[in-house]
């Protein structure tokens, strides 16, 4: 997957209104909370086949952190 | 530990909610429209229902059995035990399955037990009614009543319990019946380690009430609650049904050599519909499988297999290979694979 798409496809499914990038703090959006960190994790499962734990997801500052959580070997 | 039982089955299952609809606008102080609407989302919750100051658990236990002993041809005085399984009992002591062994008219020479459970009660009390009743001559039964009121225990402020619990009861008779062609199977698993991922803190007699216990602690998140107030680790005990469930359905095919093919019904407790979808895609079960209703009820602890149950009868009437999974506070979770092809299913009950 495309990195842009990626994070495109991430503002839409945890309905960020602000425009996100690579090193937008995710744990400072207004739309952090519980909620949107399932809406992640099942955005990352459906699209990688990755499951983030409630470590990895204490663990994620960035965009970018992100990212390299799920590995960017699956990134183009 | 792992158990098959033949010879037992469950004749019957009736089941209660109380009346009172609490839609989610009801959480319009603690949350906005939108987190309203990922709520929704994401856990899946619509509405649940919640008693009424004066109606406990007890009351609507003994409605649905009430429900399951006027609807089901039975003589009284072959219930040998009554099994009242809840966090929400009537009193510390005594017993609430006494209270209601009066209430229900049953005969004297009766086994009575209280059991303290959470969302795991259905399954641990189906396995602790089995093992009864196979212990019976033929015909014996047990009445297994499982109510909770968790309404009763939770902050009004406190975004991580309040919308997440409903209320509710079932009555579920287990029967020693050699003639039966039922087999069951039940698997459980325990960690003590987490035991305060979701707990009551004061008010036992490790930490006794005090004036102390009803102070109002404000955490990082602005939720407010008490020491008395359920209080529960969200992610920790997230991050533990994602991990545990999946793995130890499976085993539970594998120990008791059932095809997964083979059950038509997967029935989890109902918790949160994204953990739900989430344990389905791991066991690779499609969706039409999974049966749901926490939209309706929300998280009512142990009762939700059961209201899961009655609200599926005319589904479960001709496929009724199931596979039920119970997971919560203790920790504790387990599993169980019943047929319930001989089950009279009662439609679920208003009080």
């Amino acid at each position: 997957m495309k990195k842009d798409d990626f994070i495109s496809g991430l503002q839409e499914e945890l309905e960020i209104e602000t425009t996100l990038e690579t090193t937008t703090n995710l744990k400072d959006l207004e739309e952090w909370d519980s909620m949107a960190a399932m809406l992640l994790i099942g955005y990352v499962s459906n699209e990688f086949a990755v499951t983030l734990n409630a470590d990895s997801i204490k663990n994620i500052t960035t965009v970018e952190s992100l990212i390299e959580m799920i590995g960017l070997d699956k990134f183009n | 530990m792992y158990q098959k039982f033949s010879g037992v089955k469950i004749s019957a299952i009736a089941s209660c909610v109380p009346k009172n609809v609490i839609e989610n606008d009801f959480f319009g102080e603690i949350l906005s429209g939108k987190e309203l609407r990922l709520f929704e989302k994401t856990v899946g919750i619509k509405e649940r229902r919640w008693v009424s100051k004066d109606v406990t658990a007890s009351d609507l236990g003994y409605k649905a059995a009430v429900d399951l002993l006027e609807n089901y041809d039975l003589d009284k005085s072959e219930i040998r035990c009554l099994i009242f399984l809840s966090q929400t009992p009537d009193y510390k002591i005594p017993f609430t399955s006494n209270i209601l062994q009066d209430r229900l008219k049953l005969n004297k020479e009766i086994l009575c037990l209280d059991i303290n459970a959470g969302c795991a009660g259905f399954i641990q009390g189906l396995s602790t009614s089995f093992a009864l009743a196979k212990s019976l001559k033929k015909g014996g039964k047990v009445l297994f009543i499982i109510a909770e009121t968790l309404s009763k225990i939770l902050s009004k402020k406190d975004r991580s319990t309040t919308m997440l619990f409903g209320d509710g009861a079932a009555a579920v008779l287990i029967e020693n019946n050699e003639d039966s062609k039922v087999e069951s199977f039940f698997n459980f698993f325990s960690d003590g380690q987490n035991a305060d991922a979701i707990e009551i803190p004061d008010g036992g007699y490790r930490n006794i009430l005090t004036q102390n216990s009803f102070e109002v602690t404000v955490d990082d998140k602005g939720n407010e609650k008490n020491k008395l107030n359920l209080k529960m680790d969200g992610p920790r005990v997230f991050d533990f049904t994602l991990r545990e469930i999946a793995p130890s359905i499976e085993l539970l095919l594998e120990q008791s050599r059932i095809k997964k093919s083979d059950i038509d019904f997967f029935l989890l407790h109902q918790s949160n519909r994204f953990i739900i979808r989430q344990i389905a895609n791991k066991l690779e079960v499609g969706s039409e499988k999974m049966l749901i209703n926490i939209n309706e009820f929300g998280n009512t602890s142990g009762v939700s297999i059961p209201l899961l149950i009655t609200s599926n009868s005319d589904k479960l009437k001709d496929h009724s290979n199931v596979l039920m999974s119970g997971y919560g506070s203790g920790l504790n979770w387990g599993n169980c694979v019943l047929n319930l092809s001989e089950t009279k299913i009662f439609s679920l009950k208003i009080y």
